[in-house]
């Protein structure tokens, strides 16, 4: 603290907020950073009439040490944008990372640009200078409304044991995917969560421009600049401030990379763990997915623990990882020309990862996975409806593919228009139709030869979408019925996942349509073929190699899995 | 006698004020600022824009010594710089100054070297006839503010 700032003698004395006094916005605890001396006194002055707890500071890295000093002495932080020792948004996103509190940018500065990349750090508001006292009159909205939306948060992840931190406002729904895991809420909350996620879901694919929290969609190349800046750092050192940074990608927030980056670690961090019970069999696999039942959603890691037990350092298979993501881009044809608007429409979460986490499998464990996927599926019945495991899509493809879902499962009406949104969603074709493109040519003969044609589109789609297919297998192994499978050559993808649609639709409705033979058998196809070719990946680490490598295996893997089937019913 | 004075100065400091708000020199900001002096801070005003003026100041020279900086171009400073002058005067209600200001900044965007020179003349011109004209304003206020605590003494004694 040096000249300039001054503090509010009222501040100082940090008492414990305790509820709502009945003067409420009265002694309103104000942190107000500014550079310029003239616009602090000037606020200061506005504030002290509004009868808030102001305390001024003119340089934002002393802003900071105090806010870091004083945790929880103060409900709002009103910050300029330009401040020569640190930018406005960068104290914006340590505020909201460290203390999570509500932030009023201001600045004379009112462009367009420059208020979007408030907001999109997380900015509660964005004042243009001149301030005016009736603006400051109202800035306690901004505290109220924080508190309820971490209410409400709370609500919903209330049984979350995900100790990993405190999740934040933008993660309301990441954190209620996390939960579906957990058994007892999921029934609670299921309707109302239903009701809510449709009207999200409603208000993104109706206009996804105006919805107010802008979502990233993590595509194969945004993926590659985040796990290339988080290798750059190393995965401890890696902050999501930094990796912004790195990327430096226009219009990612702090957010968007501190949410990726969550489930990045998670992603890690069960693959080293289940990497310690390595040579363990199939019985250790589902028992670590008992431990977790909160990470259920995230079925895709099931498969990369199974990398993981194949020996394969995280470290290589975070790199391979990074490789594999890119290249694939470089035959990214036509397809996903098609898709890419979807999924800018639909502004998800990148499903493609799945794909390449899948890959880097040794062919010895396609064995052991028939049998794993299958635990899961039993020990996550009792808890995963139709809604969990729309769940864990959520968890997947981040929460839109859910919410899409959630919404059509409510609505029980496939309009052609959800259809279309779906696809992006889910199965996310950036990268996965690179996939189809760069082997569809052999690969679907390969297939058509011991199977029938709609069979080829999921032995190609579900690769991809491992995860995903144990879902659906798991879903559709019970009580669901697949639906004619109209494949053609671009639109598999889209396909598939009608198809899985149709069926959780077919089991909301209650009519429980049995036929296992062909759906089940098609579905699990899906994760041994994958696994096959990537197991020789592993040995070739070529993603060529892969391609070529893969028919021979698949076959092999054919035979496998065509008696898991029977296994599941 | 001293009451009339009194008068008197009010007068000229309202004709000022409206001339300045005719003249777009000011603007409603002002009276805010005006509103916002009370008794717990009597000099709100003149604090506040004798800060102001000390401030700019220092950002008046570091425009003029970017733009005379022949080799060096810096469009980001000069764009920080500008934008804290438009920050505090505008929250003055330096109209002008301000839109004196924003055009600066749309020159340093265009990259039109000529035009910030010139931005820069017309923003050190309206500066210094703010600061005359706020300083005549101060000093009516003073002398206004000095007749007040003149006479209220006098206002005691006769009762």
């Amino acid at each position: 603290m040096t000249n300039g700032s001054s503090f509010g003698s009222g501040s100082l004395s940090c008492k414990p907020e305790t509820g709502v006094s009945d003067q409420f916005p009265a002694g309103l605890r104000v942190l107000v950073v500014d550079d310029d001396v003239t616009c602090l006194k000037i606020l200061e002055q506005m504030l002290r009439r509004c009868l808030y707890h102001v305390t001024t500071c003119s340089q934002a890295t002393a802003a900071l040490n105090l806010l870091r000093e004083r945790k929880g002495c103060f409900d709002v932080v009103l910050s300029d944008v330009h401040m020569p020792d640190m930018d406005g948004f960068k104290l914006l996103e340590l505020v909201g990372l460290e203390m999570d509190l509500p932030v009023i940018m201001m600045s004379a500065d009112g462009r367009t640009n420059l208020v979007l990349r408030g907001i999109r750090h997380g900015a509660c508001d964005y004042l243009i200078k001149p301030i005016r006292e009736e603006q400051l009159k109202n800035i306690w909205q901004h505290v109220i409304r924080k508190k309820w939306n971490e209410n409400k948060e709370h609500e919903h992840s209330g049984s979350v044991d995900d100790k990993d931190r405190h999740k934040r406002g933008d993660d309301t729904d990441y954190a209620s995917s996390v939960n579906d895991g957990a058994d007892g809420m999921v029934t609670s909350h299921k309707k109302r969560r239903n009701i809510k996620e449709e009207d999200d879901c409603e208000i993104e694919t109706d206009d996804p421009g105006a919805s107010k929290k802008p979502r990233v969609v993590w595509s194969v190349e945004l993926h590659q600049q985040f796990v290339s800046a988080v290798n750059q750092l190393g995965i401890d050192k890696a902050v999501p401030k930094r990796i912004l940074e790195l990327m430096n990608v226009p219009g990612l927030t702090r957010e968007n990379v501190a949410s990726h980056l969550q489930k990045f670690r998670l992603y890690l961090k069960r693959l080293s763990g289940v990497a310690q019970q390595q040579g363990g069999g199939p019985s250790s696999f589902c028992g670590s997915m008992e431990q977790t039942p909160n990470l259920g959603p995230y079925g895709r890691f099931e498969i990369q623990a199974l990398a993981a037990s194949g020996q394969i350092p995280p470290q290589t298979l975070a790199a391979l990882h990074a490789e594999l993501l890119g290249r694939p881009t470089a035959n990214v044809g036509l397809p996903v020309i098609d898709h890419q608007p979807l999924l800018q429409a639909s502004k998800c979460m990148p499903v493609d990862h799945v794909m390449s986490y899948g890959q880097p499998l040794p062919s010895n464990i396609t064995k052991q996975i028939s049998q794993p996927v299958i635990e899961d599926v039993h020990s996550g019945l009792g808890v995963w409806h139709s809604n969990n495991m729309v769940g864990s899509y959520g968890g997947l493809g981040g929460q839109n593919g859910h919410k899409v879902l959630m919404g059509m499962l409510q609505n029980q009406q496939l309009q052609k228009q959800s259809i279309t949104v779906q696809p992006s969603r889910l199965v996310v074709p950036t990268q996965s139709s690179g996939f189809q493109v760069g082997n569809s040519g052999g690969s679907v003969n390969q297939t058509a030869s011991f199977n029938t044609s709609s069979v080829i589109d999921y032995s190609l789609v579900l690769p991809q979408s491992d995860c995903i297919s144990n879902g659906i297998g798991q879903r559709s192994e019970r009580d669901t019925k697949t639906t004619g499978c109209p494949v053609d050559s671009e639109n598999r993808t889209g396909c598939q996942v009608r198809n899985s649609i149709l069926n959780l639709a077919g089991k909301r409705s209650g009519e429980k349509q049995i036929s296992f033979g062909e759906s089940g058998q098609v579905l699990n196809q899906g994760p041994l073929k994958n696994l096959g070719f990537v197991g020789k990946g592993t040995s070739i680490p070529s993603r060529f190699a892969v391609y070529e490598a893969e028919p021979p295996i698949r076959n092999v893997n054919h035979g496998d899995n065509a008696s898991s089937p029977n296994r599941f019913n | 006698m001293l009451g009339f004075g009194a008068v008197r100065l009010r007068t000229d400091m309202n004709r000022l004020l409206s001339l300045l708000f005719h003249q777009g020199v000011l603007d409603e900001q002002f009276l805010q600022l005006q509103q916002l002096q009370d008794q717990t801070s009597p000099n709100f005003v003149s604090e506040v824009v004798t800060i102001y003026f000390h401030e700019s100041e220092k950002q008046l020279r570091n425009l003029r010594n970017l733009l005379l900086d022949r080799e060096m171009w810096d469009y980001c400073k000069l764009g920080i710089h500008l934008n804290q002058l438009m920050g505090s005067s505008s929250s003055i209600g330096a109209k002008r100054v301000r839109n004196i200001c924003a055009a600066f900044r749309a020159a340093v965007d265009q990259n039109n070297r000529p035009a910030c020179m010139r931005a820069l003349e017309v923003l050190e011109h309206e500066y210094c006839y703010l600061k005359n004209k706020l300083h005549e304003l101060f000093q009516i206020e003073q002398e206004r503010v000095l007749g007040d605590t003149v006479r209220y003494p006098g206002a005691v004694n006769q009762q």
